[in-house]
């Protein structure tokens, strides 16, 4: 029979978790604070916001962690094994991989960011208002969902890039332009039961406009679920980059990009493993925390917990 | 001026498999007056709110309001003067928005000035303490968000509240306050009320003239306090269902189920 | 059929019996009291839980289902069914008695029955789920009990999907389901709240025909007092987890409990005074 300790009066948390906020601002705060607490419980979603944190953690301070720099090649280390020099040893180039590895940590984060940025509220948007409106509107935004649903995703990618050109921005669009379509469906399908609420008939009654409804009524209900397919989905994200970069139409050298690594890699792999080995394990292991955040997410904003 | 509905119907779907939800309804609605509207389900008395208040569109017949005759759709400016106040207080409120943000909408959006004042007068209305004003819906018991609910319809000061089955979902004892207040506010503010029920003792004891709805139209109009001088025999079986009635055990084949429910159908 | 005072209720053939029942929630390191220190013996007889929601009626009912675990903590003294600890019971022990000998109907057919089997083959079913008899002997049992329900036509009932069939035919269905295996028990849990209140009476009617017939014990939860004044025997009246009264139901309107008189009092009566209605005190806003 525990309760826990309640906030001492003057910390933040006191203030965040006040039953009886005096602004917008500190009940929003305060709600996602409560969010935020029963998150951190959760067995999955505290690993994955680790491995979320160590990702970003190593992007902004790559400079004073890595002990090398990405690009600098040395002849005389080359294809070194991992060691206390180098720990996770030198590619054919005698670049330190675990410095690559690294840095590579800021173009992971530029693809997730950016993709992100695109493709979930164009989902969104896009899924609100089909599930709103319903008839013509949704019939044709969700034959447009399908197209794009009906390509392979790689494939896609793979000719929007041959036609842009080959380069990190390009294959992230192309990532984000292909991979908007679930999200549209999620949200749609949310949308369409929402719409029937009577929270959102007292919306027009109130003499909400369409867009007014859609945006600021419809909209946040649907962005958990959202969120939730988003972080479920940034594994695959980041699994297309790599395949991309592996293709040679991501990140172009010097870039330390981890799927060009792995590809690199491959002429070595079994005298030299550690060359693809080493950026696959960090491939892996952000694929695996994104997909562990999606489940905790998931357990943790369902609402019928809460 | 009020309300006067003549002929309404609404149908749904065509030829053979048509539903006919309002098949003509005529009634009169005073200024000033509450008007109780009962039946079972399937009577269609929600149908009548939801036509009077724009959200059901596809209706025949003349819908007039205060001496304006009505379209399928609703100005901005109808709104102003006519509110509903829905069944389930768990339903009606936004959950991610504040109590705050739930009452101000409407206000901000028929172009009231000082809305946070007119927030904070609201709630004080119904009796609703000021710090629950930025709480959240999931924060508050049930007749706390009924009683958001009707703030929400009072901030536009409307001259008409459509109550569709506002305490059904509540505790008799919650219930009681909000009847209470629901009739406070009409003398207060010279209201007039359509209140749509299942309820025969809630509508006798709220309503100034009943109106007693079985398969989409009205059978009886009944003075409030002279409900045992019903002569409709489904209003009599109303009122012997909702005081007790014999106990037999009858056949579902009974004759008075014709007209009741769709026991019959199935 | 007289009412029967609690204690006299001990002596005789106590069905349920219930000692200082507790049931504790964990809600994000909070605990709730749901239900707290509640006890009472039920014989043979009507007897109706009354409350308000929170007020704990039916995780009461509940526990001696053992339904309520693992998401809550169950204790209590005594928590028996005849002379079977249910506190101890297994799992399998308790399917023997769930559904067969203490049965349950709750409040909407709608999401009581399964919608995708047609409804006699659900009442059919939970025969042969208790009893060793074959399809075709399941069906006959089917039509009887369909047909002892007051259901008119049993043939084509029989057939019908879940949502086909109204409320109330519904409703019959559950207790026609509930009742094939004979319990000794039926607890009926806001069995007739979301039913229309002409279709309510006909419900209840074959409620009490069944429970008189089969001399079998009902536990009748419900939040209306005026229904269980006219229905049953006996009333407990349960406010936020405790017993608050104990009274005969002819004996209710003659209460002198203040939580139970605000209660009665603050319901409206069809041609009763317009003016405001009497509210309970309440301690919190």
């Amino acid at each position: 029979m525990m309760t826990p300790a309640p906030p001492s009066h003057r910390s933040h948390a006191y203030w965040l978790l006040d039953p009886d906020p005096k602004s917008e601002l500190q009940a929003r705060l305060g709600s996602l604070y409560r969010q935020w607490l029963i998150l951190r419980r959760n067995p999955l979603a505290a690993m994955g916001l680790t491995v979320l944190g160590l990702l970003v953690a190593l992007a902004i301070l790559a400079p004073l962690i890595a002990g090398y720099s990405p690009i600098e090649q040395d002849f005389t280390a080359r294809l070194a094994p991992p060691s206390v020099h180098h720990f996770f040893g030198t590619d054919e180039f005698g670049r330190d991989i675990f410095s690559r590895v690294i840095y590579g940590t800021r173009i992971t984060l530029v693809i997730v960011l950016v993709v992100v940025a695109i493709a979930g509220p164009l989902g969104l948007i896009v899924g609100c208002a089909a599930g709103y409106f319903g008839g013509l509107i949704d019939t044709v935004m969700m034959r447009i969902t399908d197209i794009f649903l009906a390509f392979p995703r790689l494939v896609l990618a793979l000719a929007l890039v041959t036609a842009l050109g080959p380069g990190i921005i390009n294959a992230v669009l192309a990532i984000a332009l292909t991979g908007w379509p679930p999200y549209a469906r999620v949200a749609r399908s949310e949308a369409l039961v929402i719409r029937n609420t009577d929270y959102i008939k007292a919306a027009r009654l109130s003499g909400c406009s369409h867009a007014r409804i859609v945006l600021g009524h419809i909209l946040p209900i649907c962005l958990t679920s959202t969120i939730v397919r988003v972080a479920l989905d940034m594994s695959g994200i980041i699994l297309i980059a790599a395949g991309l970069g592996f293709l040679g139409l991501g990140a172009q050298p010097p870039s330390p990009e981890w799927g060009a690594m792995v590809a690199s890699g491959r002429q070595f792999a079994f005298q030299q493993w550690w060359v693809s080995a080493m950026p696959g394990l960090a491939i892996f292991v952000v694929s695996l925390g994104f997909n562990l955040l999606g489940d905790g997410l998931r357990d943790a904003l369902d609402p019928r917990r809460r | 001026m009020g309300i006067t509905v003549k002929d309404l119907a609404v149908r749904y779907g065509a030829g053979e498999g048509v539903l006919r939800a309002l098949d003509g309804v005529n009634f009169e609605v005073r200024t000033g007056e509450c008007y109780g509207i009962v039946g079972e389900s399937g009577s269609g008395k929600s149908t009548i709110l939801r036509v009077l208040c724009g959200l059901e569109q596809r209706w025949s017949g003349e819908v007039m309001v205060d001496g304006v005759r009505q379209l399928a759709s609703r100005p901005l400016s109808f709104f102003k003067n006519v509110q509903m106040v829905f069944q389930d207080p768990f339903g009606s409120l936004h959950p991610r928005h504040t109590i705050n943000h739930i009452i101000s909408e409407p206000a901000r959006l028929q172009g009231f000035e000082n809305v946070p004042e007119r927030v904070e007068q609201t709630l004080a209305a119904v009796g609703l303490s000021p710090s629950l004003r930025f709480r959240y819906p999931h924060q508050l018991s049930g007749g706390q968000r009924q009683r958001v609910a009707i703030a929400r319809t009072l901030v536009v000061e409307p001259g008409i509240l459509l109550l569709d089955e506002p305490t059904s979902a509540l505790d008799v004892s919650v219930q009681a306050e909000i009847l209470n207040l629901l009739s406070k506010l009409r003398r207060e503010r010279g209201l007039t009320y359509v209140l749509v029920t299942h309820n025969l003792a809630v509508v006798d004891h709220m309503a100034d003239r009943i109106a007693v709805m079985v398969g989409g139209r009205i059978v009886e109009e009944l003075r409030t306090g002279r409900i045992t001088e019903a002569k409709d025999p489904y209003t009599l079986s109303l009122i012997e269902a909702s005081t007790g009635g014999s106990q037999t055990a009858h056949d579902v084949s009974g004759p008075g189920t014709d007209r009741v429910g769709r026991e019959d159908r199935a | 059929m007289k009412a029967v005072p609690s204690a006299a209720a001990e002596e005789m053939d106590g069905l349920l019996r219930v000692k200082n029942l507790r049931i504790n929630f964990n809600s994000n390191g909070r605990t709730v009291e749901a239900v707290r220190g509640v006890s009472f013996t039920m014989g043979r007889e009507k007897l109706a839980i009354v409350g308000e929601s929170g007020s704990g009626k039916s995780l009461t009912a509940r526990s001696f289902l053992k339904l309520v675990q693992p998401i809550a903590t169950v204790t209590a003294e005594r928590l028996e069914f005849r002379n079977i600890d249910i506190l101890r019971q297994t799992e399998k022990e308790m399917r023997r008695i769930r559904g067969s000998r203490i049965t349950m109907v709750m409040q909407d057919p709608r999401y009581s029955l399964n919608p995708v089997i047609k409804v006699g083959d659900q009442v059919a079913g939970a025969a042969r789920l208790h009893q060793r008899i074959s399809r075709g002997e399941a069906r006959k049992k089917a039509m009887q009990m369909l047909n002892s329900v007051h259901i008119r036509d049993p043939e084509r009932v029989y057939e019908l999907y879940p949502h086909e069939v109204s409320g109330g035919m519904g409703q019959r269905v559950m207790l026609a389901i509930m009742l094939i295996t004979d319990p000794e028990i039926l607890i009926a849990d806001e069995a007739t709240s979301a039913l229309d209140v002409t279709v309510q009476l006909q419900v209840l009617s074959i409620l009490d025909e069944q429970v008189r017939m089969r001399g079998m014990g009902l536990l009748f939860i419900s939040h209306d007092l005026n229904l269980v004044q006219r229905f049953c025997e006996r009333i407990i009246v349960m406010r936020r987890g405790e017993i608050v009264e104990t009274v005969a139901a002819a004996d209710l309107r003659k209460s002198t409990h203040p939580y139970t008189r605000g209660l009665l009092e603050s319901a409206p009566r069809i041609g009763g005074p317009r003016t405001d209605l009497p509210v309970l005190n309440r301690a919190e806003g």
